[in-house]
C-alpha cells in the first residue's frame, strides 16, 4: 500500500526513515521556497518576513501574508493567510486518532510541523502499523528536516532576491504530492473526492486566495458522500 | 507591523494545527467523522495538485509538457510507485514532450 520506501520498523532508524522520505520533498519545495524568499526581500523588514518560514510554516499562507503586507492591508493579510491555512484543521483532525497515544509534548511540538507533505507522509507511515514511538521518531525526522531546509531556502531566496531566474520547476511539488495521493484514489469515494476537488480548484483558480481551496475541499467531500450513496 | 502580522498568522496557524489534537477527540472520533476528514484530506491534496499544475501550465509552451508529465506521474502513483519513481516518470514525460515539440516545430 505504501508509496514511500520506509525503513524496517526498528525504533532508531525511524528518524532516518523520516529524513530519507522527506528528501525528494526538499528538492520539490526548493523552487517554491526561493520564490517566497524573493517576496521576503521586497518588504521593508526582511527578517520579520523570513520569520514566517517558522511561524507560519506554510508556503501559500506565507506568500498571501507577504502580499497583504506589500499592499499595506495588514488585517486582510492576516485574514487571507489564515483562510489559506484553514486546511491545517483537517490535517490535524485527520492525524488526531493516530496521535491519540502520543505524549502531550509531542503533540504540542509535532503540531508546529504539520503541513501538506509531513501530514501525508505521517499518515502513510502510520498506516504501515508502526508503533507510536516509531511514528514519533519518523515524524520528527521528516518535520524537522523539512522545516530547517524550508527556512534555509527562504533565506537563500531572500538573499538572491529579484535575481532569481525562472527555473520552471514549479511542476515538481504537485508531482511529489501526487505520489502521496496515488494509492488513496484506488478507493472509490476518495477517487470522487479527488476528482471533484481538482476540478473545482481549476474552476476557481481566479477566486480570492484560500476561498477556491475551501470550495474544492467542500466539493470533494460532497462528491465522496454522493458516490458512497450510489454504491449502496 | 510586519512582525505583528507574522506573529498573528503564526499563532492562528498553530491553533488550527494543535486544537483538533486535544479537543477534537469527542467530536471527531466516530468512524463517520474520521471517514469525512480523510476524504477532505484527499480533496485538499488533490486541489493543491491541480492548482500547482495549473500554475505550471500557465504558458502556452508549458501546457502540453505539464499535463503529459502529470498524466505519466499519476499513472505510476496510482500503481503504488515510490516518490522517486513518480518523479522520474513525470520528468521523463516532461522531457519527451519538450523534445517532441522541438522536433515538430
Amino acid at each position: 500500500m505504501s508509496t514511500v520506501a520506509f525503513a524496517p520498523s526498528t525504533e532508531r532508524p525511524s528518524i532516518f526513515a523520516g529524513v530519507r522520505s522527506m528528501a525528494p520533498m526538499m528538492v520539490a519545495y526548493t523552487p517554491y521556497a526561493l520564490v517566497i524568499g524573493s517576496a521576503v526581500a521586497r518588504i521593508d523588514d526582511p527578517v520579520a518576513g523570513w520569520s514566517g518560514s517558522w511561524l507560519i510554516y506554510g508556503g501559500s499562507a506565507h506568500l498571501a501574508a507577504l502580499k497583504g503586507i506589500g499592499d499595506g492591508a495588514f488585517a486582510m493579510a492576516i485574514a487571507v493567510a489564515l483562510l489559506v491555512n484553514a486546511r491545517l484543521l483537517l490535517y490535524s483532525a485527520s492525524i488526531a486518532p493516530r496521535w491519540r497515544e502520543q505524549p502531550v509534548w509531542f503533540r504540542l511540538l509535532g503540531a508546529a510541523f504539520l503541513i501538506d507533505p509531513t501530514w501525508a507522509l505521517a499518515d502513510q507511515h502510520a498506516a504501515t502499523g508502526a508503533s507510536p514511538e516509531a511514528q514519533r521518531r519518523f515524524f520528527l525526522g521528516a518535520g524537522i528536516t523539512l522545516g530547517v531546509w524550508w527556512s534555509a531556502m527562504i533565506a537563500a531566496g531572500a538573499m538572491i532576491g529579484d535575481r532569481l531566474p525562472h527555473v520552471g520547476l514549479e511542476l515538481v511539488a504537485p508531482i511529489c504530492l501526487m505520489s502521496l495521493i496515488g494509492t488513496r484514489v484506488r478507493d472509490r469515494s476518495n477517487r470522487w473526492a479527488a476528482v471533484a476537488a481538482a476540478a473545482t480548484a481549476l474552476l476557481t483558480s481566479h477566486a480570492p486566495a484560500g476561498t477556491g481551496l475551501m470550495a474544492a475541499i467542500a466539493a470533494g467531500v460532497v462528491a465522496a458522500h454522493v458516490s458512497g450513496r450510489w454504491s449502496r | 507591523m510586519i512582525w505583528a502580522v507574522m506573529i498573528a498568522v503564526g499563532v492562528g496557524s498553530y491553533l488550527l494545527r494543535v486544537l483538533p489534537l486535544f479537543v477534537g477527540g469527542k467530536y471527531l472520533g466516530s468512524p463517520r467523522a474520521e471517514r469525512i476528514i480523510a476524504q477532505a484530506g484527499t480533496a485538499a491534496l488533490a486541489a493543491l495538485i491541480a492548482s500547482g499544475l495549473h500554475r505550471s501550465a500557465s504558458t502556452t509552451t508549458d501546457f502540453a509538457p505539464t499535463w503529459l508529465s502529470a498524466a505519466a506521474a499519476l499513472t505510476v502513483a496510482v500503481r503504488g510507485g515510490s516518490m522517486q519513481r513518480v518523479l522520474a516518470a513525470g520528468a521523463l514525460a516532461y522531457a519527451a514532450a519538450w523534445a517532441a515539440m522541438a522536433l515538430i516545430g
